[in-house]
């Protein structure tokens, strides 16, 4: 089996959901290592069911969905979920983390499910902790912790286990300007530093910004072309992109 | 050929049940005020509602009179275990979408959650069925011999064994429905009802 394109991460080709194409009728995506794509569209466009498409949640009625050189697609449901589980981080829109548990316990949490010890993954999940700039409160219940903190655990908790793709749904969303510009940084930088290919989702054209490529989404159609180009770092921001990104301290790379 | 990532976290699906049961664990003790409040009112519902039910099961088959006043009985009991498993019951719908969330298969998080579900309406039936166990010879010598619930109190030793532990499945049984998406359904449609008589109540021009 060949590949549809050049170098992607995460290539998907043609999805279609449900089978008569009522919120995606066709949607292509290629991201490639070391690229933070955002992509836009208005509410109602489909944005949420092409992430949880993209992420396994939910199965497409057509098309194909590679990651890493593998066909996704093509693999038995339940290989597909462990490729998924383990290859992808997700950090949805209503990101939720354990109440009951510490920041680092809960950013470990992904460590530890693989059979990582307890003290191992801890210390793992502190550098993460420290990427996002919530080292300080590392040992505090999640509980009653404000919304920018939990979201950038959740952040952290998606890549800890060095997934190769990130799917973002809204990660900037209710977050004040200079905390959001700070993590979207963050996850250029991540791109950059550990060749993750980043996928942010929203309907907001400033959060696209933020990202190296904008690809448009609109009744279920991106305008991205099937076969995507070689991964590009260009930033649309003047100053942002990898040279922001290599001002910050970086995590364990790959 | 894509050039494929090295990785750092090729673990195998590895056993997982240790760390699912620290989880169930740590999931255990109330939170914050709102969680002892909740586990006070399943507690307090299930402990309340398991000495009429322990009485019903013993005495079975009992006289219709006798079943009236074990469910007259129960009445107060219902409302406040309903308030405390409606709360319980949204609790461990966010619990097992956080667990999904941080990757955990679908059915392993939802097993995960249950431990507040399960631990607690057992803690307070557990306490009413014992009590009740305990109780009920000298409750049935404090009662008039034409008491509906003598007969049902003079129940033979060797009934109130079996059920006990009836009972108890019983009110998790119970408490597990009244948790349910649907009654929390039901919960608000009642509590807005409740909240529209009252006002309108309220609203009545009172006598001068």
């Amino acid at each position: 089996m060949s590949l549809p394109s050049d170098n992607p991460v995460l290539n998907a080709v043609g999805l279609r959901f449900p089978a008569d194409g009522s919120v995606l009728r066709g949607a292509h995506l290629a991201v490639g290592e070391h690229e933070a794509v955002a992509v836009l569209g208005e509410a109602g466009s489909g944005k949420s069911v092409l992430a949880a498409v993209l992420c396994g949640m939910l199965e497409p009625a057509e098309g194909t969905l590679w990651a890493n050189g593998r066909p996704l697609h093509a693999l038995p449901a339940e290989d597909r979920q462990v490729s998924f589980r383990r290859q992808f981080g997700v950090l949805p829109q209503d990101c939720r983390v354990l109440p009951e548990l510490t920041i680092a316990e809960n950013v470990a949490l992904p460590l530890r499910l693989a059979g990582m010890g307890a003290a191992k993954a801890i210390e793992r999940s502190r550098i993460w902790l420290e990427r996002f700039e919530i080292e300080d409160y590392a040992a505090r219940r999640a509980a009653g912790l404000t919304k920018p903190v939990l979201r950038r655990a959740a952040l952290a908790r998606a890549l800890v286990s060095d997934p190769i793709v990130l799917l973002a749904d809204e990660p900037l969303a209710g977050l004040a300007a200079h905390t959001a510009e700070a993590t979207a940084r963050i996850l250029r930088s991540v791109a950059v530093s550990h060749g993750t290919a980043v996928v942010v989702f929203t309907r907001d054209p400033m959060t696209a910004a933020y990202f190296n490529r904008i690809v448009k989404l609109a009744d279920g159609r991106t305008d991205a072309r099937p076969a995507s180009p070689p991964p590009s770092a260009v930033p649309l921001l003047a100053g942002g992109g990898e040279s922001d990104a290599r001002r910050l301290p970086l995590g364990p790379a790959r | 050929m894509t050039a494929a990532i090295p990785r750092l976290d090729e673990a195998p699906e590895a056993n997982r049940v240790p760390t699912l049961l620290w989880l169930a664990w740590r999931f255990l003790p109330p939170l914050d005020g709102a969680d002892w409040r909740m586990f006070g009112c399943v507690a307090a519902g299930c402990g309340y509602l398991a000495l009429p039910l322990t009485v019903a099961l013993a005495a079975a088959p009992s006289p219709a009179l006798t079943l009236l006043s074990l469910l007259c009985l129960a009445v107060p009991g219902l409302p406040v275990l309903w308030y405390g498993a409606g709360t319980l019951g949204r609790r461990r719908r966010e619990t097992a979408l956080a667990l999904r969330q941080a990757r955990i298969h679908s059915r392993a998080a939802g097993l995960t959650s249950l431990s507040k579900p399960l631990v607690y309406p057992t803690a307070g039936a557990l306490i009413g069925t014992l009590s009740i166990c305990l109780m009920h010879r000298p409750l049935s010598r404090a009662l008039p011999h034409r008491a509906p619930l003598y007969a049902a109190l003079r129940a033979p030793a060797g009934r109130w064994l079996p059920a006990a532990p009836a009972a108890v499945l019983l009110l998790l049984g119970l408490t597990a429905l009244l948790s349910s998406r649907r009654a929390a359904v039901v919960q608000v449609a009642a509590g807005r009802f409740i909240a529209r008589v009252g006002r309108r109540r309220a609203a009545t021009p009172q006598p001068e």
